[in-house]
């Protein structure tokens, strides 16, 4: 078993504690903050293993604390929250999520499985036009493993060798397209709650209501896709400083 | 002529031809609202200059041009405008412009029963849609409310779950190991409820899908069984499924299973260990039902009325919270189908979804 | 000096365009609704300064999907009121909308915004920044309440002001 050292973030010092005690007492090193900017301060001399942090904190919101913990090289991040803003989650880097409220093993099962991953997550990008999917994998290379699929039955095949954290798809693809990809993701137990992004061109496909049926957090249109993405994962100029109430 | 002209004033008309000039003389003697509005001094040929009479056709007159100095033109009739009576009341005139004999004929009326009509339906359309619109703003509040509650409710949830998860790894002896028990158990059913909560108040306030929702029967039910599996095996009780209906029921995938899980978690919860749940599915000519019978002891005739509504707990039962089975109805019957109880002969419960058909799936490659 | 002016009041329905009319003209207000179909026009004199104005009030039917403020109502007026719902953010996109629409028919005559039912101030739906929109292009922006009375009259009022500023002497 890995002994790690993890950076603990939690608005709520109950919180902070009874985790802190669960994971020192399977040897981990922990230290408990629960103001973001104390944590990214010490961030500069102590490099932990992993971060664990929450989402909704008044002071700076996880997944601001993360995009600037991953823009300055730091360790990947591990979410534990109530809200469930995993396909952003990822994007700020996260290689976990935990759904509160959740139990000392659930919190300990997954910051172990988090330190068994590589530091980055895995997304799979699905689209037939191989302009677009150079354009993303070249994109998001930098901070993820990216995989790719031309349409959705070879992304069905990637999914079941290999452990993604997001999946990226476009709707019209031949052979399998986009919705019956995201079906046959849900009728599966191990990929039915995976967060899953549509971008498409088609402006009646983005209206459509079956997304919501399919658990699709976000569906953007083509062109204004790369540009939302750059926003979940680049450090934005809020981020630093104190949140407006 | 004169004869024609007591018709229109008796119609209620004022008739006004256009000169070469532009100006406009009277046709006839004034009808009784001109009366009202203390204009009854027209005299017939007199010229006037209308809009000074009549602001409102300012804005009329220039299109009227347009359709006297056209031969081929029809009648342009204006909107309502509104002048008050000396006395008060309301007055309901309507221009109408029309080329006669190469001339510009311009005649007023006043229609108050067509207005009254014409208001009518657009109070009515402007009610509807006002109340509409209060009650969206409404319900967004509430859900915000809702949010902010739920998110309330499951922040300490953390904490709680979290510590008493610590105490129960610390192995304590009895009576203490087992009412760290009880509080565990008491806090699984609140996170339970939480989500619960969650599920209910998604489904009531999700946006109608127009495409009819489809999902095959049988993967549904064996992701369910699958999911509840570690519980049946935990508690003793056997899982058993008759029958089968290889079918595309009006449903979505995911609530669907949601639903049989939800089903399978009230009968799990009360069969004793050492029996079986079964599931029974019934192919019907154009729907499907699909049964989960347990032989615990079955519910009492009092809490039968309000068993699908909202928060009808049992009492005495700690488990029950009776949004699960509230969740259920509201979400079957938004597919058309139903959902019911019938005591089982022999004790134990039987809970029922029915489930339409779907018609054949006609899409090419989707 | 004696001026005659014809000035407009438009707005998304139900917003109280008429009630603001009925509050200045004739100094009541009514809680029933109804809606206005096609125009209504008041007179009214009001005295500013040395001069005596006559306005001619054009109250038009609402802005919404069963019927559309018609441009040629507009012409010929030297000013206009553009009223929004302060309890119903969306009156205040509606009244944004309308101004672009009938800016290019009226031409540069002043204007004001009108934000009424301001007595609902347990069910008031708009921030500052909703309001803030307008400041620029207005020449006063007013919370007005026809059931109170509050501010209608002096709303008019520097509605004719900004008018007669503009106009040459």
């Amino acid at each position: 078993m890995i002994v790690a050292k993890l950076l603990l973030l939690d608005d709520e010092a109950e919180a902070l504690e009874w985790m802190t005690a669960a994971l020192t007492s399977r040897g981990h090193e922990v230290r408990a903050y629960q103001s973001g900017r104390a944590a990214l301060a010490d961030l500069d001399q102590w490099r932990p293993d992993l971060v664990i942090c929450d989402i909704l904190m008044p002071e700076m919101d996880g997944l601001a604390f993360a995009r600037l913990v991953r823009a300055h090289g730091g360790p990947p991040v591990l979410f534990v929250s109530i809200a469930v803003k995993q396909a952003e989650a990822v994007l700020a880097g996260a290689i976990g999520f935990v759904q509160k409220p959740a139990t000392a093993d659930e919190v300990r099962a997954a910051v172990e499985d988090a330190l068994q991953r590589p530091g980055r997550a895995t997304v799979l990008v699905v689209d037939d036009e191989m302009d677009s999917l150079e354009l993303y994998q070249g994109y998001l290379a930098s901070r993820f493993d990216v995989e790719v699929a031309v349409h959705g039955a070879q992304a069905l095949a990637v999914l079941r060798r290999k452990r993604i954290d997001l999946v990226i798809t476009d709707v019209h693809m031949p052979v399998m397209n986009g919705i019956e990809l995201i079906r046959a993701m849900r009728a599966d137990p191990a990929l039915a709650r995976l967060p899953v992004l549509v971008q498409t061109a088609d402006r009646h496909a983005l209206a459509c209501p079956v997304w919501r049926e399919l658990g699709v957090s976000h569906r953007i249109d083509k062109l204004d896709f790369l540009r939302w993405i750059d926003h979940q994962v680049a450090v934005r100029g809020h981020d630093n400083r104190p949140s407006a109430s | 002529m004169s004869d024609l002209a007591h018709v229109f004033t008796s119609l209620g008309a004022l008739v006004f031809a256009r000169g070469e000039d532009g100006q406009f003389s009277p046709c006839n003697a004034p009808p009784a609202w001109c009366h009202e509005l203390g204009r009854e001094d027209l005299q017939p040929g007199q010229a006037l200059a209308l809009e000074e009479l009549f602001p409102f056709l300012t804005s009329f007159l220039p299109e009227a041009q347009r359709v006297w100095s056209d031969p081929a033109a029809g009648v342009l009739s204006s909107d309502f405008w509104v002048e008050t009576g000396a006395a008060g009341e309301e007055l309901h005139l309507k221009a109408r412009a029309v080329r006669s004999n190469g001339r510009g004929v311009l005649v007023i009326v006043r229609d108050e029963s067509s207005y009254r009509e014409q208001q009518l339906r657009l109070q009515k359309a402007r009610d509807l849609r006002m109340t509409h619109d209060a009650l969206m703003r409404e319900l967004e509040r509430k859900d915000i409310l809702l949010h902010a509650i739920v998110h309330d409710l499951a922040a300490p949830l953390h904490s709680i779950v979290g510590s008493l998860s610590l105490l129960h790894e610390a192995k304590l002896p009895a009576p203490e190991a087992r009412w760290i028990t009880i509080a565990i158990d008491a806090a699984a059913r609140q996170r339970e409820l939480v989500d619960s909560i969650l599920d209910v108040f998604i489904a009531d306030h999700d946006a109608p899908t127009d495409t009819s929702p489809r999902a095959a029967l049988q993967r549904a039910v064996e992701r369910a069984l699958l999911e509840r599996e570690p519980v049946a095996n935990r508690s003793r009780v056997a899982l058993r499924v008759h029958g089968v209906a290889p079918v595309d029921v009006i449903a979505e995938d995911t609530r669907l299973v949601r639903v049989l899980t939800n089903l399978l978690d009230n009968a799990l919860r009360h069969a004793p260990a050492g029996s079986a749940v079964e599931v029974e599915i019934t192919r019907e000519e154009t729907s499907v039902c699909i049964a989960v019978e347990d032989r615990g002891p079955g519910l009492s005739p009092e809490h039968l009325p309000r068993l699908f509504h909202q928060l009808s707990r049992v009492p005495g039962d700690p488990t029950s919270h009776g949004l699960g089975l509230y969740f259920c109805r509201i979400t079957v019957e938004r597919w058309g189908g139903g959902i019911g109880y019938e005591p089982r002969e022999g004790g134990g419960a039987r809970f029922w979804i029915r489930l339409r058909v779907a018609a054949p799936d006609r899409r090419g490659e989707g | 000096m004696r001026r005659k002016l014809k000035v407009c009041l438009i707005g998304a329905t139900g917003v109280g365009k008429t009630s603001l009319v009925g509050r200045l003209v004739h100094s009541v207000f009514s809680d029933r609704y109804r809606t206005t179909i096609g125009v209504k026009i008041e007179t009214m004199t009001l005295t500013r300064g040395d001069d005596e104005v006559q306005l001619v009030i054009w109250d038009l039917s609402g802005e919404d999907e069963f019927q559309s403020v018609q441009p040629a109502y507009l012409a010929g007026a030297a000013g206009y009121v553009v009223v929004i719902d302060g309890t119903r953010r969306e009156t205040a996109d509606t009244a944004a909308a309308l101004l672009d629409r009938m800016r290019p028919i009226v031409g540069h005559v002043p204007y004001i915004v009108a934000v009424n039912k301001s007595d609902l101030v347990a069910s008031w739906d708009l921030d500052h920044a909703a309001i803030e929109r307008f400041e620029a292009g207005a020449a006063k922006v007013v919370n007005t309440s026809a059931r109170s009375g509050a501010f209608v009259a002096e709303a008019f009022e520097a509605l004719v002001d900004a008018i007669l500023s503009e106009a040459t002497p």
